[in-house]
């Protein structure tokens, strides 16, 4: 009921001082089968070198939304263009290639397998200069490199998100899709893995996440984008929507409830 | 006694090498393939048809009774049996896996596909046995006392060879570290770029060039069957789960760990009943150690 | 007239023991989701069992030949076909379904060697001969017998079928249904579902003896050669032909199919050589393997799909 207020939203609400959109979403209508759409006619841009996080409540669309952008769900229906491509009709692995890197918020590191191992995989697409993104990955997350030849299934909750990162990382990709980083973490890792989305922002990759923790993500986001029973609804500068009193009391006081209990 | 124990070994070679097909089906495919005792048939009787077609007779070198037409016919039947698995799961498997199938249809789609090219078999090769070649049980002296047929050693030693260059494979190329992602989590797998399409197919073909090696083998020691799929079937799941099933080494182990329990019996005059041993042992097996003797518990997805 | 008459009710009559080894197979499979792949040895204990408690004493075997009446036959086939299902049940319903299906397969492949080598009771390849078929004292003609014994067979059929349409409705068979869409949310119900899928499967397969047993006072000759693991995929391609977990189902599909083998049987033997009638049985098979084949990938649900019955 809460949610129902504003009409779609569509395209260029973007910051004026941005520079060009890595990823243009047109109408995208996807989900798990034709006869059941989840994300419904939803528009929006990624600006390069930004970070943007999806919020909205559960079963809003927002982790179906990314599968849809790196093939795991169904396109029904609009127009996926990435770096001018469209991608919208083209497999996983195909989009992978394409520098696109894609955290899940479960199973995101392959348990029986050491760290390195782990690690391994993550660039088996692009073997040139792994010594190098192996030094960045374990520079940014110093555990990995101490935990290297541990089983990924024996690491701590907040181990295996950074592992999960780094492994993304080591494909050397240029947009990053990260489905709730924060899920299961304890403040204080949770801002940690926060941080850890800066600077790998400030390494040039383009952030999109989809979070539950609307203040503390939208807090290190340039924007936000609120969805809603699978439509856009808003998207907005990160501190507009931050200090948006209508938008805080509806979506802020709604996820800090949900904090609370 | 020591001639059981090489009989042993050699029919476990060859439960061990088609049970490693069975294991790359269950890993990577991820159902239980009940028709991978039918690709073990095709490829012998391939390799039949190679040695009919090429006229020259089986051949031997030294007190070798095979020779190069048989290596030659394997080589062929690798070929052939790879193209026909890989027709058969674009026809079928791949439908069903696209639809999402369940666990149960795919295993009744290789009943029904088993049943299938048993008789395809028998209607194109006749419901006889024959003889691939000559295997000459004739023993050969090698230190003192000790005598071993010679085609038992070819067949040892050509097993050995199967099974270092599956874990080069498996371990040194990026194809089989894709491999071993995708067994172990196939959307991980897609996401991690690798196609999993590709995949797919290079284990069908992997399983199908050891399973035509192993049929052929077979017909070498015993003959040519159309039922030799189904008598090998139960054996073969007998030993990927005894060795373990998350572990095509386990497949080897269980292999040679089944044909030794089969020659052992066949020693203790219970040759009838020695299916319904390795079974036993399965079951045993089932109940007090799920996960084989090397492998893992496996989480139910 | 009367050849023609006589070739239906043969047909119908056979027909009768796939029927109701497929109602069998619809409590497991259909409605409990049990893939149990032991089909042919079950029904081979039901009809050794019969054969063993109703058949004449044999010169050469050490135990059986009771000469006990029919029923009584028939009800000992089910009892013991149903404690095989208890035993099998117990060592390995616990598995996963893919297990599920190599165990019991090894188990039937276990109970064929056993009637094939256990040869003081069974006489092993020789099989079990001259076995009563009821009536028979009364009736003169073959097909007087054949007809009455047709007679038995629906209203077996007729029975079974009511009665399991019964035990499907009922809160039972609700649980059945429960534990086969998710067998997670039933524990977490509270609902023991090892003991559930037990009643089932032990239902199932007393069934199935049951029909083991009235094929071997038919026949009235057995050898382990009659249960092979054939008989296991016809069952499988008859059920999902005619629909899984629909009873009707079980009864359409089992005589579609068998009227499929039979019309192939009697075109195959009318073209074909003898020379080739070997391999014209191979092509029979196939066609069936074909049908099982192509349901699975265009109809898996059936002619006669699930009906949903509503919760109360």
């Amino acid at each position: 009921m809460l949610y129902y207020f504003a009409p779609t939203v569509t395209v260029n609400n973007s910051d004026p001082s941005s520079g060009k959109a890595i990823l243009q979403v047109s109408n995208l209508v996807a989900g798990y089968q034709r006869v059941l759409p989840i994300v419904i006619d939803v528009s929006l841009e990624v600006i390069q070198g930004e970070i943007l996080t999806l919020l909205g409540p559960n079963g809003a669309g927002k982790s179906t939304l990314i599968k849809g952008i790196c093939g795991l769900i169904e396109v029904i229906s609009g127009e996926i263009l990435f770096q001018g491509e469209n991608i919208s009709e083209l497999e996983t692995y195909e989009i992978i290639e394409r520098r696109v890197a894609y955290v899940p918020q479960t199973e995101n590191v392959f348990a029986k397998l050491t760290v390195l191992h782990n690690l391994d995989l993550g660039a088996i697409l692009n073997t040139q200069a792994y010594a190098e993104r192996l030094e960045k990955v374990f520079e940014l997350f110093p555990d990995l490199s101490r935990f290297r030849d541990t089983t990924a299934g024996k690491l701590s909750g907040g181990q295996r998100q950074m592992l999960a990162l780094g492994r993304a990382l080591m494909a050397d990709p240029v947009l990053l899709l990260i489905d709730e980083p924060s899920a299961g973490l304890s403040p204080v890792l949770r801002n940690q893995v926060f941080q850890h989305v800066v600077q790998i922002r400030d390494s040039g990759v383009t952030v999109v996440m989809v979070e539950q923790n609307a203040r503390a993500a939208l807090s290190v986001s340039d924007r936000g984008a609120i969805l809603a029973n699978g439509r856009l609804r808003l998207v907005k500068n990160a501190r507009e929507l931050l200090e948006d009193p209508e938008v805080a009391e509806i979506y802020f006081g709604a996820g800090s409830m949900a904090r609370a209990s | 006694m020591i001639q059981y124990f090489i009989d042993g070994l050699v029919s476990g070679s060859i439960i061990a090498l088609g049970a490693v097909g069975l294991s790359i089906a269950y890993n990577v495919l991820r159902f239980a393939n009940f028709a991978q005792g039918e690709i073990l048939a095709i490829g012998a009787y391939i390799s039949m048809a190679f040695i009919v077609l090429m006229g020259a007779g089986i051949g031997s070198i030294g007190p070798i009774s095979f020779g190069w037409p048989l290596l030659g016919s394997i080589v062929f039947s690798i070929a052939v049996t790879s193209v026909i698995v890989l027709v058969v799961d674009s026809v079928l498997f791949r439908v069903l896996r696209e639809r999402a199938a369940s666990r149960i249809t795919f295993i009744i789609a290789a009943f029904g596909l088993s049943l299938i090219i048993r008789n395809v078999i028998t209607l194109v090769a006749g419901a006889d046995q024959m003889f691939l070649s000559f295997y000459i049980p004739r023993a050969i002296p090698i230190f003192g006392d000790i005598k071993v047929v010679p085609d038992d050693i070819v067949i040892l030693v050509i097993t050995a060879i199967c099974v270092v260059s599956l874990h080069s494979f498996l371990s040194i190329t990026t194809m089989g570290k894709k491999m071993r992602a995708v067994a172990e989590n196939p959307i991980l797998a897609m996401v991690n770029g690798i196609n999993v399409k590709s995949v797919i197919r290079w284990s069908w073909v992997i399983g199908a060039s050891l399973s035509a090696i192993a049929g052929t083998l077979h017909a070498h020691v015993t003959q040519l069957d159309p039922e030799m799929g189904f008598e090998l079937i139960l054996p073969m799941f007998a030993a990927l789960i005894v060795g373990g099933v998350t572990n095509v080494y386990g497949a080897v182990l269980g292999g040679f760990l089944i044909g030794l329990t089969e020659a052992f019996a066949v020693a203790a005059d219970l040759s009838a009943y020695r299916s319904a041993i390795s079974f036993l042992i399965m079951i045993v097996v089932l109940i007090v150690r799920p996960q084989g003797i090397i492998g893992e518990k496996e989480r139910d997805d | 007239m009367i050849d023609i008459l006589s070739f239906f009710i043969f047909f119908f009559i056979i027909c009768s023991f796939y029927i109701i080894s497929s109602l069998g197979l619809n409590i497991q499979y259909g409605f409990t989701g049990m893939f149990n792949v032991g089909i042919a040895g079950f029904f081979a204990v039901g009809a050794y069992t019969s054969a063993i408690i109703t058949g004449p004493d044999y010169p050469d075997t050490m135990f059986g030949g009771f000469e006990l009446p029919i029923l009584l036959g028939w009800i000992c086939a089910i009892v013991v076909s149903g404690l095989a299902g208890v035993l099998v049940g117990l060592v390995t319903l616990r598995l996963r379904e893919d297990f599920l299906a190599i165990s019991t397969f090894g188990i039937a492949i276990s109970i064929q060697l056993v009637a094939l080598n256990a040869e003081s009771v069974t006489r092993g390849p020789n099989g079990l001969y001259a076995l009563p078929k009821p009536f028979s004292r009364f009736l003169d003609s073959a097909f007087m017998s054949n007809l009455c014994y047709l007679i038995i067979c629906i209203v077996t059929i007729v029975f079974i079928y009511y009665a399991l349409e019964r035990v499907v409705k009922s809160p039972w068979g609700r649980v059945l249904r429960s534990i086969r869409e998710d067998e997670v949310a039933a524990e977490a119900l509270g609902k023991n579902v090892f003991l559930f899928r037990l009643q089932a499967f032990v239902l199932g397969c007393g069934i199935m003896g049951l029909a083991g047993a009235m094929y071997a006072n038919f026949v009235r000759f057995i050898s382990p050669q009659d249960f092979l693991p054939i008989f296991t995929i016809q069952v499988y391609v008859m059920l999902i032909v005619g629909g899984k977990g629909n009873n009707l189902g079980a009864i359409v599909g089992a005589i579609v199919i068998w009227g499929l083998w039979s019309a192939s049987d009697s075109l195959i033997n009318f073209i074909v050589t003898p020379d080739y009638q070997t391999q014209a049985a191979s092509l029979r098979i196939i066609i069936v393997g074909m049908v099982l084949v192509l349901m699975l990938v265009f109809r898996p649900s059936g002619i006669l799909p699930e009906k949903k019955h509503l919760s109360s």
